[in-house]
């Protein structure tokens, strides 16, 4: 674990490395995204994360409409602490800098 | 196979159709031109238990024979009857009337009907169900009873022998097989017989069927002998109350009562009938005959056994029917526990059984080869590190233990989990066989190592890696250079170079009384600076991760840090050290230009949360001079802060996300940065603070910083501490000089101008109030907290009250004074939401104006 980064960034996880204790966008399968304060990760891409508000997005089928058009709902929902298991990680990043 | 007696040998008659002739049923044309030989398909075999199956051979036991029992009992009860003078139908028939009153509910069946039930509990069932009520009262013989029920066939015959000629006499069954008793046994049914005789009727009939009873055990072993049912039809008497319950003990005691019952008999005969009673016990006797047919039924086996006991029955039947029951029930439970734990043996050795298929698939050289992979995937160099958590984790959990690192001689540890407080006995154990093995195979690996004296540790340790897949793996495109990352590049400075700049920074910082704007502009160093565009976050990111890793090697380096001091393993064990905590120092950038970047890479470096807390341990590492250096560069960027730029943010009312972290980073701040700049500003001389002060100003805007957490904190703590100063009471430092306080006090001028007129604003409560929107939200109490908020501005006004002049303190009361008559005001009257912020209120003003030597007390509003 020691060398690491003293060398440059060598492995995608060096990446997200970076981002320990700093707020990170997490987007996950089952159309959920996080934003966190990353505090650990395996290899696996389990993370644990604070102060994180989880966003999903639900697709309700509006009556007559055809298939695939509905109205998309974001649902919100706040966790003090959270662990994420890695199969469900898509992508983890820094948050986008307004 | 052969059932009912069929002649089974039909095969063999095809093979010998000469036999065949003989049997009466030989008709068949096995071995004839038509037929098609399905005889020889079928299995023959296994004829040979048939007998023993269904009888016709030798004699096949009377477990089973249970109206065979019964018929013998019949012989006995007759054989009994002659001992008494009256006949028991003479007497049956002189109360007929009060019998079947008595058992009156009576289904009036024949009594045979009842035989005809082969299983035991159900026969019991019956025969008490009816036998009860049967109108047997007239001993009218029923013919050829016996056969109807009787299939064990030997003892049938005697059974209606016996059954039908109720009264002829016997001789005397029980003479032939005598029994021994104990004295004890005697005297229990003697007891046993009193009670009853107090209670039970005295009708002539009954002395009869109670011998009659008595007689019935005997000698037969199996407990379905329960069903005398002579002896129940024709004795109503409650006497079967004892008997009933207990068939099984029936068989060793009843003999043994014979001759006792039948003095007994004698006086029983002169009792009075009492009908009520009998009725009593006759519901006594249907209860407890319930239970022994569930005994019979669940205990089976078991339960015969331990029933059969001889101790258990003799103490059974001295007992009350409710001791009785609970010895019944704690039978029960014994043997139902007993069939758990046979189930549960039964499913262990399953699961073994199961498993057990897969053994010796793998031959020991498998074993030890995985043992070889696992191993060489924990054996470690340096077992701190690779399995950090744990290691720290067990060094607080066993403080006091010496060092929580599982080592091998010193070859090393296993990167796993140490051996904490874990259970004791089995886990512990294998841990340690664990570490045996994996200490003899370290060995073993090491010695090969040795002999071969070439190749890396671990190569083959996983097996030879063939050369395909060694070329499948994708080949490597990126080349990225140690060291090329920007972020480090630039952070070989010259430090010497630096280091002169920055005395001289101090030494102006120094003469920031007289002049302050000098202080900076004054930089020799200023001409070379090259203006770099301020780190980005990304690039203070990978410094930041940069220096933990540095952070990491040191204090990994403490804790290798030789015994010996005067050896050269410490010398070179020193230079590393030193070389490491220069490198951290360097990559800080605390030496980097002031004007390099606004921010300055210092500055970016402490803006993340986990630079601020990596500072203090950066600061511990170093040494005095610079912390000091790190201190002034500091309070020259002050107003660069990310929690000060922020702090605005603060003031919104509504809850962002955004003002979350604000607070979570000047919390950081105040936790971590701040404790350091404490313990430096204690020690420092005067003309440090003023020094400190002047860079303040230089470095922007005072009022702002002024206006936040941290920097009303730095502000209180300069002003404490040349109080402090000033009054002397601090001995490690030499008085401040005349000159000294002079420069101080244009200082202090300095800064007090340029807070009045602000100070209100200083309030985050009034900054909160003022940023309101006007509307109804203006006249609403403001947020909650706000008075704590507060106080540290309070402290600062203290602070600022002790080092003003006269017309300084004048000056601040008269700008404060609106501010503290509302807190006062409003703590008075009570429009504070409770207890606690009316307190604080007050407390806050106290603050202040104990250091005027006022107090809130003396207010008259």
């Amino acid at each position: 674990m020691a060398d690491v980064p003293s060398q440059g960034v060598q492995e995608p996880f060096d990446l997200i490395r970076l981002s320990l204790s700093e707020r990170v966008f997490v987007k996950l399968r089952g159309d959920r995204q996080l934003t966190g304060v990353l505090h650990a990760y395996d290899g696996h891409m389990n993370l644990i994360m604070s102060d994180v508000e989880e966003t999903i997005m639900i697709v309700e089928p509006v009556e007559g409409a055809p298939e695939g058009e509905g109205i998309v709902r974001a649902v919100k929902r706040n966790l003090d602490m959270l662990f994420v298991r890695g199969d469900g990680v898509i992508l983890v990043s820094p948050p986008s800098r307004t | 196979m052969s059932f009912f007696g069929f002649d089974t040998t039909l095969d063999r008659d095809k093979r010998n159709p000469g036999e065949g002739n003989h049997e009466n049923i030989a008709v068949y044309t096995f071995g004839e031109d038509g037929y098609d030989a399905l005889g020889d398909a079928l299995d023959e075999g296994l004829d040979e238990l048939n007998d023993e199956t269904f009888g016709g051979s030798g004699d096949i036991g009377k477990d089973f024979d249970y109206a065979g029992q019964t018929g013998t009992a019949m012989e006995k009860l007759h054989v009994a009857a002659p001992e008494y003078p009256q006949p028991p139908i003479q007497v049956k028939l002189d109360h007929p009337s009060s019998l079947e009153a008595l058992w009156a509910q009576a289904s009036p069946q024949p009594n045979h009907k009842q035989h005809r039930v082969p299983s035991a509990g159900r026969h019991v069932e019956d025969s008490w169900g009816r036998a009860d009520t049967s109108p047997m009262v007239a001993p009218a013989p029923v013919p050829n009873h016996a056969h109807k029920f009787d299939p064990f066939s030997s003892d049938a015959a005697n059974f209606g022998q016996g059954y039908s000629p109720v009264l002829s006499p016997r001789p005397p069954v029980h003479h032939a097989q005598p029994r021994i008793r104990t004295l004890q046994e005697i005297e229990m049914e003697q007891l046993a017989l009193a009670q009853q005789a107090r209670l039970s009727s005295s009708v002539p009939s009954l002395s009869n069927s109670m011998s009659h009873l008595s007689m019935g055990g005997s000698e037969s072993p199996s407990f379905g002998r329960y069903h005398h049912e002579p002896e129940y039809t024709r004795s109503p008497s409650m006497a079967n109350q004892q008997y009933v319950p207990d068939e099984l003990e029936q068989q060793l005691l009843l003999q043994a009562q014979q001759q006792q019952l039948l003095q007994l008999q004698q006086h029983l005969l002169q009792q009075r009938h009492v009908q009520q009673q009998q009725q009593l016990l006759q519901q006594q006797q249907q209860q407890l005959t319930a239970q022994a047919v569930a005994a019979a039924y669940f205990g089976g086996a078991p339960a015969k056994a331990i029933l059969s006991h001889p101790d258990l029955m003799e103490h059974s039947l001295s007992m009350d029917p409710e001791q009785r029951e609970a010895v019944m029930t704690e039978a029960m439970r014994k043997i139902m526990e007993a069939e758990r734990m046979e189930e549960k043996r039964r499913r262990k050795a399953f699961k073994i059984a199961q498993m057990s298929k897969y053994n010796d698939i793998m031959t020991q050289s498998d074993k030890d080869f995985i043992t070889r992979i696992q191993v060489s995937q924990l054996v470690t160099q340096d077992p701190y590190s690779e399995d950090f958590y744990a290691q720290v984790f067990s060094a607080l959990r066993s403080r006091g233990d010496t060092g929580g690192v599982i080592k091998f001689g010193s070859s090393g540890g296993i990167g796993v989990g140490v051996l904490g407080h874990r259970g004791p006995g089995r886990r512990e154990n294998a841990m340690q066989k664990m570490q045996a093995q994996v200490e003899r195979i370290v060995n073993a690996a090491k010695n090969r190592e040795k002999e071969k004296g070439n190749s890396a540790a671990l190569q083959g340790a996983l097996g030879r890696v063939s050369g395909r897949s060694y070329k499948a793996a994708p080949r490597q495109l990126l080349q990225v250079e140690p060291g090329s990352s920007p972020v480090l590049a630039h952070a070989t400075a010259n430090t010497k170079e630096d280091n002169k700049a920055h005395e001289a920074r101090e030494g102006v910082a120094r003469a920031a009384a007289q002049a302050e704007r000098e202080a900076l502009t004054g930089d020799p160093s200023a001409g070379e600076v090259v203006r770099q565009p301020p780190l980005t976050h990304r690039q203070v990111l990978v410094a930041i991760e940069a220096l933990y890793d540095v952070m990491l090697k040191i204090e990994q380096l403490r804790r290798d840090q030789p015994e010996d001091e005067e050896s050269q393993l410490f010398q070179r064990w020193n230079a590393a050290h030193e070389e490491l905590i220069e490198k951290l120092w360097v990559d800080f950038k605390v030496m980097v230009p002031l004007e390099t970047s606004d921010p300055h890479p210092f500055i970016s470096l402490i803006a993340p949360i986990k630079g601020k807390r990596l500072l203090p341990r950066l600061l511990q590492a170093v040494s005095q001079p610079r912390r000091n250096l790190f201190f002034t560069l500091l309070v020259a960027c002050f107003s660069q802060l990310d929690v000060v730029r922020d702090a605005p943010l603060l003031d919104i009312v509504e809850d962002t996300r955004e003002k979350r972290d604000v607070e979570k980073q000047t919390e950081a701040f105040l936790v971590s940065v701040f404790p350091t700049v404490l313990g430096l500003v204690k020690h420092a001389p005067l003309r440090l603070i003023s020094g400190m002060l002047g860079l303040l100003f230089d470095g922007g805007d005072l009022l702002n910083i002024a206006r936040t957490k941290p920097g009303l904190a730095l502000l209180t703590i300069l002003l404490s501490r040349v109080v402090v100063l000033k009054e002397g009471s601090s001995n490690e430092t030499e008085p401040p000089t005349p000159e000294e306080l002079q420069q101080w006090q244009s200082i202090f001028e300095h800064l007090f101008l340029l807070l009045s007129n602000h100070l209100l604003s200083l309030f985050p409560s009034t900054r909160v109030t003022t940023s309101l929107p006007f509307g109804p939200g203006y006249y609403v109490q403001p947020p909650k907290g706000l008075d704590f908020a507060d106080q540290p501005v309070w402290q600062f006004l203290a602070a600022l009250a002790l080092n003003a002049s006269m017309t300084q303190q004048q000056a601040l009361v008269t700008e404060l004074r609106e501010k503290v008559l509302e807190n006062v005001t409003s703590a008075n009257k009570g429009w504070t939401a409770d207890e606690t912020e009316r307190q604080a209120k007050i407390a806050n003003v106290n603050l202040f104006l104990h250091a005027l030597g006022l107090d809130s007390s003396q207010i008259v509003l």
